[in-house]
């Protein structure tokens, strides 16, 4: 039961765009750096990917659900404070006791570096141009990882995949109900760019699945 | 059931069709369709508007002044009552928004709701709601949903008394609560009731119809399109010839005329956020009303579609 259209929920992301610019800019420069940082290790690297995840979810939290979606829909707090708990568990889980994470030209490599490239790129542009009718925002109503709770979730399960241990399937478990949450939107709105989160995140479901029968 | 239809000027003035705006000149010089408001007598136009979902769209004015205007074919064609719930995100903005551009539109019947578990909380909401809609004073408020519906029918009890509204009721939706609901009505005074009626789903003739005429409660219904579902389950399929003898000229004036043929409704509130839409629905307001052998043939026809 979601109280706005496709269309309004465009005029928002436009909207919303618009006052939070430049943090689009300072978030994908973060996020690019993450994903170097996953690709070269180096000491406290991971540390520093989750202090950027961590942000971004704690960005969406409370700047996107509790500050500008609130006026919007009733259900936006508890989105955002299910994006703070979130974020909370990312500190604990990668920066406080931070697990092996490192990219690897492999099956499970790959698939992540499609949902990061997804997340960084493919979400936004299908987010600003894949409206057949509605589309009148463009680029003004991407979504936009880091600040937008959409490529902000595959983002960080794009990541996750690449980690070890046991404690990554906590980090994953609201992400992972995040891209639960997309689908039902993507079906209850009839838009097709809310579809690639709840099929990325079942394909990194399977994989972190997968990874964690191998190393088991 | 009885029938409601009344006397129309439609065969005299039937042939004026053929003039441009013939029928804008057909409808000023026909009367809306009424009910009254059992707790005054106050006759209301038996089509009003919703605004869930429809005009939560926050402060883009485009789509601002694309809503205005589907109030300004709305009360031009007619229309008094809308709806509105805190609930419904920034619809109360967008309908204030609309009401100052219309240039706050007399004949408007301002009808809200109190969502919120606290009773202590509920005068601030309402007054926020008044704010919002730039009125002074709420006709209707009702508790949305029965939420805290004791707490707050004290509250709004308090409130009538003391003129800052008219008439207080409380609401169901989605075919939800409805035995909750029934004891309510049956308990407590109010002035209007609100749950989901249409042709599909018409759980609330066995029961809440029936009470509501009995207690003397105005009945406003919600979801008579089902939203947009019966309009696009239907449009594909013929509208029966058969729907001239009640003025059905198209699919949701064939859906509303059902809801509000019934003698226990007065006003149904279907939403919509394109004014042509609303220009379609507001024909439903004239002309006559399909009688109880019209209505069962509805039924059959519509279920076996």
């Amino acid at each position: 039961m979601f109280p706005f259209d496709a269309e309004a929920l465009d005029a928002f992301y436009a909207s919303y765009n618009t006052a939070v610019w430049p943090a689009q800019a300072v978030a994908l420069a973060l996020a690019l750096a993450a994903v170097w940082l996953s690709a070269a290790p180096r000491g406290g690297g991971v540390r520093v990917i989750g202090a950027i995840l961590a942000a971004a979810w704690l960005w969406c939290g409370l700047v996107f659900f509790l500050r500008h979606f609130a006026a919007y829909d009733f259900m936006a707090p508890v989105y955002g404070w299910a994006f703070v708990a979130q974020a909370a568990l990312l500190l604990w889980g990668l920066v406080w006791r931070p697990p092996p994470l490192r990219w690897r030209a492999e099956a499970r490599g790959w698939i992540a570096l499609a949902v990061l490239v997804v997340a960084l790129f493919g979400l936004p542009a299908l987010t600003a141009f894949g409206k057949a009718g509605a589309g009148d925002f463009g680029w003004a109503a991407a979504r936009l990882v880091g600040v937008a709770p959409g490529p902000t979730v595959l983002f960080t399960l794009g990541l996750l995949l690449l980690a070890g241990g046991r404690r990554r399937w906590l980090l994953m478990a609201i992400p992972l109900a995040w891209c639960a949450v997309a689908g039902v939107t993507a079906w209850a709105l009839g838009v097709a760019e809310a579809w690639p989160l709840p099929v990325l995140g079942a394909a990194a479901l399977l994989f972190a699945f997968r990874r964690g029968r191998e190393t088991a | 059931m009885s029938d409601f239809s009344r006397p129309t000027r439609r065969a005299v003035l039937g042939g004026l069709a053929v003039l441009p705006f013939a029928g804008r000149l057909a409808r000023a010089q026909e009367a809306p369709i009424t009910r009254a408001v059992p707790a005054s007598g106050e006759e209301i136009p038996v089509i009003g508007m919703g605004s869930w979902i429809t005009f939560n769209v926050g402060d883009d004015r485009r789509l601002r002044d694309e809503r205005a205007e589907v109030l300004r074919v709305f009360f031009a064609e007619g229309g008094k009552v809308v709806d509105c719930s805190p609930m419904y995100g920034t619809s109360a903005d967008v309908i204030g928004y609309g009401l100052e551009k219309l240039g706050w539109p007399p004949q408007l019947f301002s009808a809200s709701k109190v969502w919120t578990w606290r009773q202590g909380d509920g005068p601030e909401q309402m007054a926020e709601q008044r704010g919002r809609w730039g009125v002074e004073r709420f006709d209707l408020m009702q508790v949305h949903n029965l939420l805290n519906w004791e707490g707050h029918l004290e509250t709004l009890r308090a409130d009538k008394a003391a003129g800052r509204l008219r008439y207080l009721g409380v609401t169901t939706s989605h075919g939800s609560r409805h035995e909750e609901l029934e004891a309510v009505m049956k308990s407590q005074p109010l002035d209007f009731v609100q749950f989901t009626y249409n042709i599909l789903d018409r759980e609330a003739e066995d029961r809440l119809l029936p009470l509501a005429a009995e207690r003397g409660q105005a009945v406003l219904v919600n979801r008579p399109f089902r939203r947009k579902a019966l309009i696009r389950q239907f449009e594909k399929h013929p509208l029966p010839d058969w729907a001239a003898e009640f003025d059905a000229a198209n699919w949701p004036q064939f859906l509303l005329k059902f809801v509000v043929s019934h003698p226990a409704v007065t006003c149904a509130i279907p939403a919509t956020s394109r004014a042509d839409h609303m220009a379609q629905n507001m024909g439903a307001l004239y002309g006559r009303l399909p009688d109880a052998a019209l209505r069962r043939r509805m039924v059959a026809y519509v279920e076996s579609l």
